[in-house]
């Protein structure tokens, strides 16, 4: 599904990633776990194809296509979708309001007609009350004082909206509390299928508790250092990313 | 009514050029008004408003070099509201005009304060008079069709006791255009007036728009300024809350694209006690647009427990948009509640990505963000259809 091969991006002309290189199959969760400056949020970034970032070398292949030539909207219609770290404000956008553009944007790509509001409604009633959300959170303007744990619910009601193939998560558990990180991950297992893959950009452990992923890959300077299953996480939660820092293994 | 034609108007040539203007007027001034035009002429201080000699803190980010034109002076015309678009859905009263001297609006009428209404009424082409006597929603279309023409125009309208009435304030404007309007509206007791001032889609030439409004005891003043793309657009709005209980409300969703200037300048004046304002405004800058207001709420001793409010949020779209905001309080009272706030931020490069990032192609997210941010000003118009209207001025609807 998703093939990066020795992905190397540069900032401000500062290296970022130098030599990464991945490897996704439809059915899989991946974890990339790393210290923080590791590169793991500009492989999110870069992924969904944020402005500013530059792939000096190496591929990104998305179902076989080059990921790297479509602008972010066509990326999120291929399937990729990205879970903000820092999910940003739209004044006076109401939550219904942005996914039916959204979805009819989705639709549009494939030459299909605008959702029926009929259709929206029941359709988002359905995904909020997966992530137990009050109904009334589809009127508020999108994340705009919302908390930290509320935007990231958020964020993940998107993501069921949407269905996506490839969801990357970045730090999706970063600011949840224990019961709304349990939600959240089980939305995500809710979610899961054989067609579809996620990518985890994670600190810690404790998601990958509700999240069991296939592979652990540790992020450290630009590459990832080394690749394990779940039981790497644990390792980590031990020892630290300290051992794992010298050698690429 | 008064008539002038066929001559030449410039600010430059000085207020005796306008004294010149007036004696050639080919039909009589009405009595009393020629109180006001008397007053009207104070050559000193329109020689104040030339460009570079400008003592008006007001007008100092307003390019004047528009009035730099030769313009020739026309008759302004008034006409029925066109019957296209969202105005075929609204059924309109026309105003019955009558000649200036039989509307008491006049006797409320504030004597000049400023050149330009000093100008607008010593060179007015048309002066003319209505009285809203029932409840209902009234139409009143402005044009100045001709290129570098100028109409001064004079109106006033004048809501009697209890009268609950809507109004729609037309003006179309030809693109090399300039009308100078002036509109004083009198509320008596208990009377409500909702006054809406819109454009035709196309873009407009130069508006000065000259509002003013006295309104007496429990009476209710709203004025929608209704999005429209104009070369050069100052609107002037004086409100006098004069009686217990009254009420001003003015909103307003602006944008100012390249080669645009929209000026609005306010000042409510509570002169009586237990009064209400709110002046809530959005706006969003283009690349080579000027977006300027100038927010004022003035608080008289007398104007105990007064609520006022002011808001501007201001978008500066893209590098080369300009917006200048100022909010003003005069407060001579010790018992008020008097709020504002205003605020000038750049469109987040960040908001762009995350709608793009969701699908949305970038000029229906831009579009999504800039209805967003406009929408608290949107949301305020009464009427649906008005407000269909505004979204679609705004290039927002589908």
């Amino acid at each position: 599904m998703l093939e990066i091969r020795n992905l190397h991006v540069s900032v401000d002309g500062k290296p970022i990633l130098k030599g990464l290189s991945l490897s996704i199959q439809p059915g899989e969760i991946h974890a990339i776990m790393g210290p923080n400056g590791a590169g793991k949020s500009t492989l999110a970034a870069v992924l969904a194809g944020k402005e500013g970032y530059e792939v000096t070398e190496g591929e990104v292949l998305f179902e076989g296509q080059d990921l790297l030539s479509l602008g972010p909207e066509e990326r999120s219609h291929a399937g990729v979708f990205l879970a903000f770290q820092y999910p940003v404000e739209i004044p006076g956008v109401s939550m219904v309001q942005f996914l039916r553009a959204a979805l009819n944007a989705h639709r549009a790509a494939k030459g299909e007609d605008p959702v029926d509001t009929a259709e929206l409604m029941r359709l988002l009633r359905e995904k909020a009350a997966l992530l137990k959300l009050d109904p009334a959170f589809l009127t508020r303007s999108v994340n705009e004082g919302f908390s930290g744990g509320e935007r990231k619910r958020a964020e993940i009601f998107q993501m069921a909206v949407l269905n996506p193939r490839l969801a990357i998560l970045d730090e999706t558990d970063s600011g949840l509390d224990i019961d709304a990180l349990r939600i959240v991950a089980e939305a995500v297992m809710n979610l899961r299928r054989p067609d579809n893959a996620f990518l985890v950009i994670t600190h810690y452990h404790r998601i990958l508790q509700y999240l069991v992923p296939n592979f652990v890959h540790i992020l450290a300077d630009g590459r990832i250092v080394r690749t394990g299953g779940p039981e790497l996480a644990l390792e980590l939660e031990a020892k630290g990313y300290e051992p794992f820092l010298s050698p690429v293994v | 009514m008064s008539t002038l034609t066929t001559a030449s108007l410039s600010l430059e040539a000085g207020a005796a050029h306008l004294e010149k203007l007036l004696r050639q007027s080919s039909g009589p001034v009405p009595a009393s008004l020629s109180r006001k035009l008397a007053a009207a002429q104070s050559p000193e201080t329109l020689q104040a408003l030339f460009p570079g000699g400008s003592l008006y803190e007001e007008w100092k980010y307003t390019p004047l070099s528009i009035l730099r034109t030769p313009w020739t002076l026309d008759q302004s015309v008034y006409s029925e509201l066109p019957r296209a678009g969202i105005f075929s859905h609204l059924s309109f009263k026309m105003p019955s005009l009558q000649t200036i001297e039989a509307s008491p609006a006049l006797e409320s009428f504030p004597l000049p304060a400023s050149p330009w209404e000093k100008l607008i009424l010593s060179g007015a082409t048309t002066y003319a008079a209505a009285t809203l006597d029932r409840p209902g929603l009234y139409g009143f279309s402005v044009s100045q069709p001709a290129p570098y023409r100028v109409a001064p125009t004079f109106y006033t309208l004048y809501v009697p006791a209890g009268v609950q009435a809507e109004m729609l304030l037309h003006t179309a404007i030809h693109p090399e255009g300039l009308l100078l309007l002036q509109l004083h509206v009198a509320l008596e007791a208990g009377a409500r007036l909702v006054l809406y001032h819109a454009a035709p889609e196309e873009i407009q030439g130069n508006l000065l728009l000259l509002f003013s409004a006295s309104v007496d005891r429990d009476a209710s003043l709203s004025f929608f300024s209704l999005p429209a793309r104009y070369r050069w657009i100052r609107t002037e709005s004086r409100i006098d809350l004069t009686g217990v209980g009254a009420e001003g409300l003015l909103y307003g969703a602006h944008t100012a694209h390249e080669n645009e200037i929209c000026d609005t300048a306010i000042r409510v004046s509570h002169l009586a006690p237990h009064t209400h304002s709110n002046q809530l405004f959005r706006s969003i800058a283009f690349r080579g647009g000027r977006r300027i207001f100038l927010g004022r709420i003035y608080v008289a001793r007398e104007g105990q427990k007064t609520n006022a409010y002011q808001s501007h949020k201001a978008l500066l779209w893209e590098s080369g948009a300009e917006v200048y905001s100022r909010p003003q309080l005069e407060i001579f009272a010790d018992d008020v509640r008097c709020t504002h706030g205003v605020t000038t931020g750049f469109l987040q490069g960040d908001m762009l990505f995350y709608l793009r990032a969701r699908g949305l192609p970038e000029a229906i997210a831009r579009a999504l963000i800039a209805e967003g941010f406009l929408m608290e000003a949107l949301e305020t118009i009464p009427s649906e259809s008005l407000r269909s209207y505004a979204r679609t001025q705004l290039g927002l609807n589908p």
